[in-house]
């Protein structure tokens, strides 16, 4: 098989799939997207022809896929919504937005919950405390470890 | 940041797990079906590398499964039957005519371009236009029709060949020099394609005849006179059998 793939998959999937998730905001939606995308480019190489800039390619089949996903569902607004400026924009910014994401992931489990309550769920500390039956200044530590383990993460790269 | 956070789940977007599904899904007998083709063709080419080295520039399509879609250097989309091979040298291709040769049956939507014709040669015959959409097959007769456009059919290059225009078709008999023309049967002959027959005021006894080339059947029917008008997808032909049957009211046999 082609080692570029397994290439392309580790350097971009992720991105990718929060580029789609900037159009679909439905989880399964947006990797069967970047799937079907892998697998046209692969293809493409397959067949001999010419892929001249791979990632470029892969961000165009995802977004015009997205956009068929769109209208397929009958979301002509939101479409219409999407100008090409806002489109870059979400390129750029899904890059390192999967880096922010990949370093959520590799926090250690423990942590991770936590500062997933407090900051994705909003729950109050007190209660995050309650609920997981630990005292407030463990929450408060985990908390301050989670974002001092992102910011290293994040800033080293 | 925040867009993140709002979104994020546990596991999800991994691209390890992503090229696992990417590898398993649906695709295995494709994969291994291309890594036999290109090893087998890795030993011919080193064979023949060191013989010629203009073979290093020849780019084979094959549709290996049903009918696969592949997209020219430029950009002419060629759609190929299962089975169907296309080649091209990536050297010459585009320089001065856009010259290629095909195996099987092939659906050509060509890009326009007046000044680089666009030529299928295949065993038996030869085919040259300048922006159209044709179907051109080469088993078991070369025959074209052509769906836009215009297109040259003749048996060589250098054969006395007839001009077919949109709706027109033709084939060229075996062991014929000159094409006969075709009044019909363009319809049907890209069913595969599109994944459709289409039958209009058709008498039975062609219906059959169609459906019988596709599938390799034969049919027998107790009234092949009556006509029949209709879409048929052609995925299920038991499902097609049954529904003639019951619209014209008559039996039909495999035989």
């Amino acid at each position: 098989m082609n080692p570029s793939i397994d290439k392309l998959f580790r350097l971009h999937y992720r991105a990718l799939c929060i580029y789609a998730l900037h159009f679909l905001n439905d989880h399964d939606a947006v990797e069967d997207v970047v799937q079907e995308s892998f697998e046209m480019l692969w293809r493409r190489l397959n067949a001999g022809l010419k892929v001249e800039n791979p990632k470029s390619y892969l961000y165009t089949c995802v977004k015009n896929r997205c956009l068929d996903y769109l209208g397929k569902s009958n979301r002509v607004e939101e479409v219409g919504r999407l100008s090409d400026t806002l489109c870059e924009e979400f390129e750029r910014d899904s890059e390192v937005e999967a880096k922010i994401w990949g370093a959520i992931g590799s926090l250690p489990p423990k942590c991770r919950e936590i500062f997933l309550m407090g900051k994705r769920d909003g729950v109050k500390y007190e209660e995050i405390a309650e609920e997981l039956g630990i005292s407030l200044q463990t929450v408060k530590n985990q908390m301050s470890k989670a974002l001092t383990l992102l910011k290293n993460k994040l800033t080293f790269k | 940041m925040e867009f993140v956070l709002k979104h994020y789940q546990d596991g999800r977007f991994d691209p390890e797990k992503g090229l696992k599904r990417f590898k398993s899904n649906k695709r295995k007998s494709r994969w291994g079906y291309y890594v036999t083709a290109v090893a087998a063709a890795a030993v011919v080419l080193v064979v023949l590398f060191n013989f010629s080295p203009i073979f290093s520039n020849e780019v084979v399509l094959i549709a290996s499964g049903s009918k696969e879609t592949f997209i020219l250097p430029d950009s002419s989309i060629v759609t190929l039957s299962e089975g169907g091979s296309l080649s091209y040298n990536k050297r010459g291709f585009s320089k001065n005519e856009r010259r290629l040769f095909l195996s099987g049956k092939g659906y050509f939507d060509v890009t326009k371009n007046p000044s680089k014709p666009f030529i299928v040669a295949t065993e038996n015959g030869f085919v040259k236009v300048l922006g159209t959409e044709f179907l051109l097959e080469d088993w078991p007769v070369a025959k074209v029709y052509v769906y836009d456009g215009k297109v040259l059919f003749s048996k060589s290059e250098k054969s006395q060949g007839v001009i077919l225009e949109k709706g027109g078709g033709a084939l060229l008999p075996k062991g014929g020099i000159k094409p006969n023309i075709l009044e019909k049967g363009g319809e049907n002959a890209i069913a595969w394609m599109r994944g459709t027959f289409v039958f209009n005021n058709t008498p039975l006894k062609e219906v059959l005849l169609v459906l019988g080339n596709y599938y390799g059947v034969s049919f027998g029917a107790t009234d092949l006179k009556k006509r029949l008008t209709g879409e048929f997808g052609t995925e299920d032909l038991d499902l097609i059998i049954t529904t003639i049957e019951s619209a014209l009211d008559v039996k039909i046999v495999k035989m």
